[in-house]
């Protein structure tokens, strides 16, 4: 049973990355996304200050996310789905979007803060943490958008509704990241050591385990 | 139909009595001013004290007061009241009280009588040195003992405390903090029966639920506005940065997307099932905003970011006579008026069905 689930996401994780790199639409589409909106910023602010470049960078990141895993579920049409529907279990179909949408959103996280401290610099004092919380509020984002879409999806494919769905729910999720990243800034008084780190790795957990007991019941259709 | 509705009258009957207990009952005495609120050690002085809530002039058996200080406790030669509300005690201040040139002593003052209890206004003398330093000078007004005799603490009638800050406002204790409970038992309320219509998918779960959430929402919104009232007159401003009102009104948004949720879905069971899964996530995410987020930061609630919590608003006596009423009795109106829109409901929708 568990090598069947294994084999099920494998493959369709398989068949998600093809078609991605045939087309290579939905990732194009992300990095431009991210990547002016980066640009417009630098354009607007030449500044340094650790506040305020910590925040843009999630605000940056919280709406690339929601992009990106929206492509996610969205995208896919009604034959489709019924198709996968008869011959893949839920679990695996969401475990690969899932996994799909962390590895694009992981990706693009690394381009970004690339290109931001390319052009706004990168006054980070512990950048190994800094990566870290970046990688895991990727993670993060990327599992609860993903839930959300499938959502939208079963609601007649509304982006506006991801979003009005989505926000209040990432905000709390924005909150322990900024501080965490905060925290390894230059400047930073807070020191928020491994506390938030836990924070955000149980969250990671309960949003996953929680999506994937209750994603059945989206599915059915 | 009394018999049936006990619990809907059993609601009414305690709102009914928090409002009145609520707002009737009086706070009790505290000290509100001193004058002179300075002196010399060694000098006599006649100290005013103003009070309020008090009836020193009506019932003064047992009228004392007292300066207190570190292991120092100074006795009045003379008090007298003069008003129901003001006092006036003469002390003697040592000199030896100030032991070295150039620091102040804050001393305590306490008043009280039999019938209101004992009064503290916290370093309230302020003692500056004398102008001849006089050597191992006793003066005998000073009793060596480090505490006051204290006949009663508490008042003999029964009031609410009186602290500084609040005031009067103590009493929204009764509705501020009575809305959120409601509101949150109802969202438990609605997130159970999600559970439950996910399991055996009847509709009856998913009215139930989605009336919940309706009436929590109308509940946290009195909730925020309460509090918002309560904070202008409490903390001076209408929306001061604090965790558990950003949580709060984050929450507000959570359960306001769930109801836009509900009104995009046109199929029913297709919006049932579907906002019964959002409902599971909003639910877990309310919690941690409103309770574990400010419990782990700075906060300016009570409870919350390293203040006190309930224990300090004296709910070990006399608010707790009014306050466990006061939330039974919200909860159960809140119930009601779900069980109203849910009749509304199942009539819209037993008419749905026959058309």
């Amino acid at each position: 049973m568990q090598i069947n689930l294994f084999r099920e996401t494998w493959t369709l994780l398989k068949k998600e990355a093809v078609l991605e790199w045939r087309t290579k639409n939905s990732i194009q589409a992300i990095l431009i996304y991210a990547l002016s909106t980066v640009f417009v910023c630098y354009w607007a602010l030449h500044t340094t200050e650790p506040p305020v470049w910590n925040a843009l960078f999630w605000v940056i990141m919280v709406f690339s996310s929601i992009n990106a895993a929206a492509k996610s579920f969205m995208q896919e049409n009604q034959a489709r789905q019924l198709y996968l529907f008869t011959m893949a279990s839920p679990q695996a179909m969401f475990i690969s979007k899932l996994i799909f949408s962390s590895v694009i959103m992981v990706v693009l996280t690394l381009c970004s803060i690339f290109l931001y401290s390319l052009l706004l610099g990168f006054p980070v004092i512990y950048p190994d943490k800094y990566l870290l919380c970046l990688v895991m509020g990727a993670l993060n984002l990327s599992a609860i958008f993903t839930l959300l879409s499938a959502i939208a999806s079963r609601a007649g494919n509304n982006m506006t509704l991801l979003s009005i769905l989505g926000l209040p729910l990432v905000l709390p999720v924005i909150f322990i990241l900024i501080r965490f990243s905060a925290s390894t800034l230059m400047g930073a008084v807070l020191m928020s050591g491994s506390r938030d780190l836990i924070a955000l790795a149980m969250l990671y957990i309960i949003i996953v385990g929680t999506s994937l007991l209750v994603f059945p019941y989206i599915w059915r259709d | 139909m009394i018999y049936k509705n006990w619990w809907k009258w059993t609601g009414f009957i305690l709102v009914m009595y928090t409002v009145i207990a609520g707002l009737a009952i009086p706070l009790g005495p505290g000290i509100a001013s001193i004058t002179p609120a300075s002196t010399r050690a060694g000098d006599t002085v006649r100290i005013q004290i103003h009070t309020v809530n008090a009836h020193f002039l009506k019932h003064p058996a047992g009228l004392q007061a007292g300066l207190l200080g570190t292991s120092i406790a100074i006795k009045p030669f003379q008090i007298r009241s003069l008003a129901n509300n003001q006092l006036e005690a003469a002390f003697v201040i040592p000199s030896a009280l100030i032991r070295s040139r150039g620091t102040v002593n804050l001393l305590d003052l306490e008043v009280g009588s039999d019938y209101d209890g004992m009064l503290i206004y916290r370093q309230s003398l302020e003692v500056l040195p004398d102008t001849v330093f006089l050597n191992g000078h006793k003066s005998s007004a000073i009793i060596s003992q480090a505490k006051l005799e204290v006949h009663k603490v508490t008042p003999a009638w029964f009031n609410f405390p009186y602290r500084t800050i609040v005031y009067e406002s103590i009493r929204n204790l009764y509705f501020h903090v009575c809305m959120w409970f409601a509101m949150i038992t109802l969202f438990f309320v609605s997130v159970v029966y999600s559970v439950r219509y996910l399991k055996n998918g009847s509709p009856k779960d998913d009215r139930i639920a989605a009336e919940s959430i309706n009436v929590g929402v109308f509940f946290g919104i009195l909730g925020l506005i309460t509090g918002t009232i309560w904070a202008k007159f409490t903390w001076g401003d209408w929306w001061p940065n604090d965790a558990k009102l950003n949580g709060t009104l984050i929450s507000m948004l959570l359960y306001l997307a769930y109801i836009i949720l509900r009104n995009s879905l046109e199929e029913e069971q297709r919006r049932a099932r579907i906002s019964a899964v959002y409902n599971i996530f909003a639910f877990p995410m309310m919690f941690v905003l409103i309770i574990v987020l400010p419990r782990l930061t700075d906060s300016l609630h009570p409870g919350n970011g390293g203040n006190p919590g309930f224990s300090s608003y004296d709910l070990d006596s006399h608010m707790r006579f009014v306050f466990y009423p006061a939330c039974i009795g919200w909860i159960l109106i809140a119930v009601w008026l779900v069980t109203l829109r849910l009749r509304m409901r199942t009539i819209e929708y037993k008419i749905e069905d026959e058309i």
